[in-house]
């Protein structure tokens, strides 16, 4: 496989993994974890000898890079939202419009967005 | 570059549906206390992906799911029904139960007994004055009773009135409530959990008040009934409930209590219709139970009924009777005969009666010294036709009307035990289904947490071996 392809396949599974990521449930995100560690094999199990033309694979890699930084973006920003709703796990009550009341000691820098 | 902020609207988007996912779980926490509130889930709609004609594809969050079960609800309603009238039944006529004591200690029996017993003293000793006084003091005491005994019932009734008026302003306030949720949907400020959870809480506290219908309309207002068939509230408009202390006809016992209507917007009356709940109740006990003791317009009740037995027939046995002076017998007793409704609160003895003029002598033929005390003394246990109520000797009657008093009581205590377990099975089974488990929503979001910080590790190394890549290429 060359390193144009293995680009390709991991780009195509870091794009199954985007979409996964979003069923909030434990069984799927292990099912990201398992796509994730196949990337990585198919990343570590190529060679330098296996690159046929370096200026289109280095394309390749950069915009799978750039695929990665998106999908790690979208990583943090779901830890982060967990953080924020344990904050917010300690509302006091309900307003008439329906939204949680923060305790007035509630810490000023929230992951909540 | 426009496959690039494809990309990044996509995820975009995606950061969204996390957000909402997040948000939906921290609602049901923050509601897990809030009474009505109903868990929500989320729920994540897939998005039209077509990159020829530009649409991005990915994943957004769609409207929550409620876990709101209206059948469940209804159930509950229905329940709390249920046991409110039991509890409201039970609670009124726990305070008529002593009037008709069971053991026969206190209350009416018991000043019966304690009468029959000093006529039967006396027909053992005619002549003797200590028998005779006590004669008068033991039918002044159950006259003493008679009364007591209708004013207790007099009291209950005013104040079972007062609970109904009470009850029915509340239903009036808690339907306003309902219908400004259908303001608030008719405006398109509803929808909300928080707004869905109060309704729910209202219409609960509703059905413990009265049996009522509540039906989800396609606009999203609810259309709430009593009895299914008299409007409280449809759409933005409320229709008011009232008292009102009326006789359906011209009454037979003036200055009796009248009976109680509710009546809807219009003034009809839709008594009826109020089977269930705290008014169902109080409406039982007020217009049926009440007035079988204490009589209405129509009836004497039977606590009259008694009464006028008893006074009646002590007072022609009497006059039947001559005094040791040879004197026709005077009657022992007087109430107000110008309403058959009134006679136990008017039962006294006669002012002009004394110890003296008691006539225990039966005239005959043949003469018997002591055959009128002879008489009274087995008036409560007789048969004779004269001495009974509808076949019943008096006692057996009195009796009887205990045991009824004693039933109605405990039906309804044992409704009310029986009810509070269906509330309790009906609450817990909607709990099931739509109740916030803390400990089910901070699990869940404890996993995502690491899983999420899994991954971030995960992408973290294959980030590297990329840069490893992209330095081996250049």
């Amino acid at each position: 496989m060359t390193l144009k392809q293995r680009c390709q396949a991991g780009e195509a599974k870091l794009d199954q993994v985007s979409a996964a990521l979003l069923d909030t449930r434990p069984e799927v995100l292990d099912r990201c974890e398992a796509d994730l560690e196949e990337i990585i094999a198919m990343l570590e199990t190529g060679d330098s000898q296996s690159v046929v033309d370096p200026s289109s694979d280095k394309d390749d890699l950069l915009r799978l890079r750039n695929r990665i930084q998106l999908l790690a973006l979208q990583a943090q920003q779901a830890t982060n939202l967990c953080q924020g709703w344990a904050q917010l796990g300690l509302a006091e009550g309900y307003t008439d419009q329906g939204r949680p009341v923060l305790p007035p000691s509630e810490p000023q820098a929230s992951y909540e967005v | 570059m426009s496959g690039l902020f494809a990309n990044l609207n996509t995820s975009a988007t995606a950061l969204k549906a996390f957000e909402r996912s997040l948000e939906i779980a921290q609602n049901n926490v923050a509601n897990a206390s809030t009474t009505g509130y109903a868990k929500q889930l989320p729920t994540l709609d897939a998005l039209p992906f077509s990159p020829m004609t530009g649409l991005p594809g990915g994943v957004r969050a769609g409207d929550p799911l409620s876990t709101r079960d209206e059948y469940l609800e209804q159930a509950v309603r229905y329940q709390t029904s249920v046991l409110s009238n039991f509890q409201a039944q039970a609670q009124a006529l726990s305070g008529i139960e002593p009037i008709f004591d069971v053991t026969g200690q206190t209350g009416i029996v018991a000043a019966l007994n304690s009468m029959f017993q000093s006529f039967s003293a006396w027909s053992a000793n005619p002549d003797s004055a200590a028998a005779r006084q006590d004669v008068l003091s033991k039918a002044q005491d159950l006259g003493a009773s008679f009364q007591q005994a209708a004013s207790v019932l007099s009291s209950i009734t005013n104040n079972v009135n007062n609970k109904i008026d009470t009850t029915v302003d509340q239903i009036n306030s808690l339907a306003a409530q309902v219908r400004d949720y259908n303001l608030k949907q008719s405006q398109g400020t509803g929808g909300d959990a928080g707004l869905d959870a109060h309704l729910h809480d209202t219409l609960e506290t509703l059905s413990g008040l009265a049996s009522i219908t509540a039906r989800f309309e396609d606009d999203g207002s609810v259309t709430l009934l009593l009895g299914g068939q008299t409007p409280l509230v449809i759409g933005a408009r409320q229709y008011s409930l009232q008292s009102g202390y009326f006789n359906s006809s011209t009454p037979v016992n003036p200055n009796a209590p009248p009976a109680v209507h509710i009546l809807d917007a219009n003034g009809q009356d839709v008594t009826d219709q109020v089977s269930g709940g705290t008014l169902g109740g109080l409406l039982t006990v007020r217009n049926s139970v009440l007035p079988s003791l204490q009589g209405d317009g129509q009836q004497a009740g039977a606590l009259n009924i008694i009464a006028k037995q008893v006074a009646d027939r002590v007072n022609q046995l009497l006059a039947s009777g001559k005094d040791p002076a040879g004197n026709a017998g005077l009657p022992l007793f007087t109430y107000d005969a110008s309403s058959a409704a009134n006679t136990a609160r008017s039962l006294a003895i006669n002012s002009n009666i004394t110890a003296d003029t008691l006539a225990a002598l039966d005239p005959g033929p043949p003469q018997v010294a002591n055959g009128i005390a002879l008489a009274l003394a087995g008036l409560g246990d007789s048969h004779a036709p004269a001495d009974t109520i509808g076949g019943k000797s008096i006692l057996e009657f009195l009796n009887s009307q205990t045991q009824i008093v004693g039933q109605q009581v405990a039906d309804a205590t044992a409704g009310q035990t029986i009810a509070q377990q269906s509330v309790a099975q009906a609450k817990a089974v909607r709990t099931q289904v739509s109740g916030v488990s803390l400990d089910e929503e901070a699990v869940r979001i404890m996993e995502l947490q690491r899983g999420y910080q899994a991954i971030s590790k995960m992408i973290s190394v294959i980030n590297g071996l990329t840069d490893t890549l992209i330095n081996m290429v250049s």
